[in-house]
């Protein structure tokens, strides 16, 4: 059963290869009629999370330019990597799309051994949508600026608890990247993802979550936890009264969860 | 093929409506240079030399 389909892989491969390298060869009609059926495009996490809605926004509009539906498909689990993995051994036609983002295209790199090669066996597409962080903190925390949040981390660091969406998660990536910034030794707190821990932090239960400002947004907004920068170098147009951490004091703490989507790679005939 | 497929990514970030939905959730749309697969591939590049090393530094342990 392998070896057929590993032939035909293979094949595959080959004609994309050869097409990519002949660039002048007048094309045949079966290239001119691509797509001639949907695309799917492979997400790591759960529908409803935030790369499966933007890629559904996505893939909406590209159906216009396509002529094709592209169709979301979410397969969880392994950090996103059982996606990816799935991605870049598919034939590479075009009609298999890896979308992912931060976590499952750069940080599982460095955490993970995978079974595939995260800049070799991926083509890129198209870079998409981010959203930064935002460093929010529970309501009784007493600073009411960034750099007065710094200087009471700095002198309560044995106590403060940093809420996280689970190890290796962009939360917690983050928050390491915090503690480098301000030279300190915090107490992570794992969650089963955001919402938990935000759940925690709005209760008082932890003290502060350096969170994707699209999952914090809605309860600064509220009321219900503090915030102190966007980790970015410009303001959101979505919350114009929160500064950047240039301004408000940790310049250069830039972490943003950058979207993108990619396609398998055709590999060479052996 | 891949043209086509980033041609029609690139067609959707610049609809108004997608943009629209887009700020609403509080998502940030790269510039259209910033947007193409050559840019893509500098900024993934750049992200690995960059994270890497703090994540390999920090020890984390995976689920």
């Amino acid at each position: 059963m392998k070896l057929p389909r590993r032939a035909l892989l293979r094949l595959a491969a080959g004609a994309g290869a050869g097409a990519a390298a002949l660039p002048a060869m007048p094309r045949v009609a079966g290239a001119q009629a691509y797509p001639i059926r949907p695309i799917t495009a492979v997400s790591g996490f759960a529908a409803g999370g935030p790369t499966d809605v933007v890629m559904r926004i996505l893939a909406e509009r590209m159906r216009i330019t396509l002529g094709q539906p592209v169709i979301v498909e979410n397969a969880a689990g392994a950090a996103g990597s059982i996606a990816v993995g799935r991605v870049a051994r598919a034939a590479p036609d075009g009609y298999t799309l890896s979308v992912g983002h931060w976590s499952t295209h750069v940080v599982n790199g460095a955490i993970y051994a995978l079974p595939y090669d995260l800049l070799n066996d991926l083509e890129p597409v198209a870079r998409l949508p981010s959203n930064p962080m935002i460093v929010v903190a529970n309501k009784t925390v007493p600073a009411t600026n960034l750099n007065e949040l710094v200087s009471w981390v700095k002198a309560n660091q044995e106590k403060i608890t940093v809420g996280t969406a689970g190890p290796g998660s962009g939360t917690h990536v983050s928050g390491i990247y915090f503690q480098k910034f301000t030279y300190t030794r915090l107490t992570f707190v794992p969650y089963r993802g955001t919402g938990p821990a935000l759940q925690d932090l709005i209760a008082g239960q932890i003290d502060v979550i350096v969170d994707q400002a699209t999952n914090s947004l809605p309860q600064v907004r509220n009321g219900a936890i503090k915030a102190y920068a966007i980790t970015a170098t410009s303001r959101l147009a979505s919350a114009p009264d929160i500064p950047t951490v240039d301004e408000a004091g940790l310049p250069g703490f830039y972490v943003s969860i950058c979207m993108a989507c990619g396609r398998p790679r055709a590999r060479r005939m052996p | 093929m891949i043209e086509k497929l980033s041609v029609a990514a690139m067609d959707a970030m610049a609809d108004p409506a997608v943009r629209q939905r887009y700020g609403e959730l509080g998502m940030e749309i790269p510039p259209p240079q910033q947007q193409t697969p050559q840019a893509l591939r500098s900024h993934h590049r750049q992200e690995i030399e960059k994270w890497w090393p703090i994540i390999k530094a920090a020890n984390i342990k995976g689920e």
